[in-house]
């Protein structure tokens, strides 16, 4: 009996000491938590108001109900900026995960035992580290029709025979060149992504497969592949919210205006010229939900179709 | 001990976080004073927020005269705007008084940033050029912000090539081959065929595009008339059969066409990567050259020409072009929420109203042309050297009586812009006339809704 009530004195003690270590947990998270509120989610409540109203960023804000977001669908600018932002993208994530995909296989397979993974990996993802103008000023730089050494180069090598305005010239190459920037800025972060995940995967699998007579492709297919699916959607995802957002490249390369013949406007950049240049602050909050409500249903058909063919 | 010290390292970043963004009063708070009472203006130190040096001159005068201290702080032009929009949406009282240009002043009236000058409207009514006392107005016709300089435009043209191509300097002569776009498309040709280019680039030609009409009329129909029409083909001609220099304004073509001959540039020529120094020395080294006959800008324009003129100092004159337009100028006005609103006013109404300061500022700027039409009319007869002797305070003082503010309108830029694209887009066989007029419609109607085409649009 003693014995029981001193067990009972003994977990009471320990409740209060749990009780005691949660509270001070809560506390640590609380700076996190306050900051998230104040610096993420009352932004987003405040958009959202914003949206609702004729709003300049200044002066008065008039109740307009859902007119900015009627007024957003009719928009054959914002339909034009963001179908550039999907070609742009478009040509990104293909090169982007392509090249990945190509470099995991090659620094993975099991018969090349590739050396200096650690240096490549480093390598791979410098451009990552550039910070956009930078890159931006470089490559308008570089590929300057009449003085970039692109041009010079390629005509050196007999490739070209006379110079192409990569920038100015055509609306289809100058979104090819966004695209191939952004490839080059972010396969070094797919690429060490897609290796986390393929080094994840079990050796035996692949050595099994290989005694099994089975050849890089099969390799790659059957087994890789399927394995690394889920990776690969975190990949994609988190690509096209990134992409569909695309404006530094296109702003700084086309040095603000979208130039050739505004086929470098992206979405987010009509968003913000609506915003800053036009004043037009309610409408610039209302495009910015609806490219969130886009860039949603875009995520959610990618995860369908990701794992529709795993369910089977 | 841990745990508490871990605590109070959390808080503290908490803490830093909150700080950030607050705004504090600088320096110390005068008194609290009730409305209609004058503060002691003469021991209060007054902050300006300008984006040039100007007001630094016009505080040290200030300061000579009555002993009272001006903070001048000067702004980047790129970001100038940002920053007020920023602080004062903030109702800081760190500034007493801010500057602006024409296209900002709508915005800071809109925002309640300006204090009310109607106690100086009188003065500036009698005192000011017109069209500045019009543009410091608010919508509801209350002053808000008053200049000391008026901008006025006008054609600076090179008398030595105008003697030797028509053979006369004279502006009148020269003022009547710009004074319509089809006459200014003769001209170019009569140029192009002596070697020389008309303008350094098209875009000259955009400030004679409010020459008739405004860009919306009362009816929020978007105007594009006749004289438009022209602006349009004669940018496309004069662009395609090579009357211009393509030597984009502001960049360092633009700068050396000023001093002397250019080399012949293609219209894709990437000019902003060019030097002065790698342009003199292509010229040197014997590549075909070229010369740009004129420039259309406001009077601040013709100082940046007069300055960069280097050995064709004295050769430039001014003349009219297709219509009288105005661009920039600093307007002054008053923090709303400035605590020493008195004392900006008084320094204010030094800066603007004064005849004295007008007239040292007309020297001491060494040809700036100031709002203030008393001391324009006494200067009339100054002949400055720097154009050829010529009378350009008399010149700027009748080409501001022609200015017609009513004409502007708070779509003007978009319209411009989206314009200009459109023409430049037919200049490079981009798109039809047609095709690129239905894109203007487009890019203007989806900027603002509110606006319309008009049923006798050019376009169908």
């Amino acid at each position: 009996m003693a014995s029981k009530e001193k067990q009972g004195q003994h977990i009471k003690a320990g409740r209060s000491g749990i009780q005691r270590l949660n509270s001070y947990g809560y506390l640590f998270c609380l700076p996190f938590v306050l900051a998230f509120l104040v610096f993420n989610v009352y932004p987003v409540f405040r958009t959202f108001q914003m949206s609702l109203m004729n709003y300049k960023g200044f002066g008065k804000e008039t109740f307009v109900g859902f007119t900015n977001y009627a007024r957003a669908f009719k928009d054959v600018l914002f339909r034009e900026s963001f179908g550039n932002t999907l070609k742009m993208w478009g040509l990104n994530i293909v090169l982007q995960l392509g090249l990945a995909l190509l470099l995991t296989i090659i620094f993975n397979d099991i018969k090349y035992r590739m050396r200096g993974l650690s240096i490549f990996r480093a390598i791979f993802y410098l451009p990552n580290l550039i910070a956009c103008t930078s890159v931006a000023f470089l490559f308008k730089t570089l590929l300057d029709w009449k003085y970039g050494s692109f041009n010079q180069v390629l005509m050196d090598l007999g490739i070209i025979s006379e110079q192409v305005n990569w920038l100015k010239g055509e609306a289809g190459t100058a979104q090819a060149v966004v695209g191939v920037v952004g490839a080059w800025m972010w396969f070094g972060n797919s690429f060490i992504m897609l290796m986390a995940g393929v080094q994840g995967i079990n050796n035996s699998y692949f050595e099994a497969a290989y005694i099994d007579g089975a050849n890089r492709w099969q390799v790659f297919s059957k087994v890789t592949m399927p394995l690394l699916r889920p990776i690969m959607l975190y990949v994609a995802i988190t690509s096209l919210i990134g992409g569909l957002q695309l404006f530094d490249i296109p702003y700084l390369i086309s040095g603000t205006t979208g130039d050739p013949g505004r086929s470098l406007y992206t979405a987010v950049f009509y968003l913000y010229n609506m915003a800053f240049k036009n004043n037009q602050m309610g409408y610039a909050a209302a495009l910015a939900f609806v490219l969130f409500l886009i860039i949603s249903v875009f995520c959610a058909i990618a995860f369908k179709l990701m794992n529709k063919k795993e369910d089977r | 001990m841990k745990k508490l010290i871990c605590l109070l390292l959390a808080l503290v970043m908490t803490l830093s976080l909150a700080a950030c963004g607050s705004t504090t009063d600088a320096g110390s708070a005068p008194a609290a004073t009730s409305d209609g009472e004058k503060t002691a203006a003469a021991d209060e130190k007054i902050v300006v927020w300008t984006l040039a040096n100007d007001l630094k001159q016009f505080a040290d005068r200030y300061k000579e005269e009555t002993g009272r201290e001006v903070e001048v702080v000067v702004f980047d032009s790129a970001d100038y705007a940002t920053k007020i929009m920023q602080t004062l949406g903030a109702q800081s009282k760190d500034l007493d008084v801010f500057v602006g240009e024409p296209q900002m002043l709508p915005n800071f009236f809109e925002a309640g940033f300006a204090a009310d000058l109607s106690e100086l409207d009188a003065q500036v009514s009698e005192k000011l050029v017109d069209y500045t006392h019009q543009a410091g107005q608010d919508e509801d016709g209350v002053l808000r912000a008053v200049s000391y300089q008026a901008c006025p435009g006008s054609v600076i043209y090179r008398r030595d090539l105008a003697t030797e191509v028509f053979g006369t300097d004279d502006p009148e002569v020269i003022g009547e081959k710009f004074s319509t776009f089809n006459k200014i498309a003769e001209t170019a040709e009569e140029l192009n065929k002596a070697g020389y280019k008309i303008f350094a680039d098209t875009g000259s030609l955009r400030w004679f595009s409010i020459s008739s009409n405004p860009w919306v009329n009362a009816n929020n129909e978007i105007v594009i008339d006749q004289d438009r029409l022209d602006y349009f083909d004669t940018a496309v001609q004069l662009y395609q059969n090579g009357c211009v220099a393509n030597a984009s304004e502001w960049s360092a073509p633009w700068y050396s066409s000023m001093a002397g001959p250019l080399p012949v540039l293609d219209a894709d020529a990437n000019v902003w990567e060019m030097t002065g120094d790698g342009l003199a020395e292509q010229v040197a080294g014997g590549a075909k050259t070229t010369q740009v006959f004129s420039y259309v800008l406001p009077s601040w324009g013709a100082l940046i020409v007069r300055d960069n003129a280097m050995d064709n100092k004295g050769k430039f004159g001014v003349c009219s072009g297709v219509c009288s337009f105005f661009g920039g100028g600093t307007f002054l006005a008053v923090n709303e929420f400035s605590d020493k609103k008195d004392a900006a006013i008084d320094f204010i109404e030094y800066c603007t109203l004064n005849n004295d300061t007008a007239q040292w500022w007309l020297e001491a700027s060494n040809g700036d042309v100031v709002s203030n039409k008393e001391v324009l009319a006494n200067n009339a007869d100054f002949q400055n050297e720097s154009f050829g002797n010529q009378n350009t305070y008399d010149f700027y003082l009748k080409e501001m009586e022609h200015i017609d503010y009513s004409m502007i309108t708070g779509y003007d830029d978009a319209c411009k812009e989206a314009f200009g694209s459109a023409i430049v887009s037919v200049q490079k066989g981009e798109k039809t006339k047609e095709d690129a007029l239905k894109e203007f419609y487009t890019v203007v109607t989806t900027q603002f809704p509110e606006l319309v085409v008009p049923a006798d649009a050019p376009i169908n």
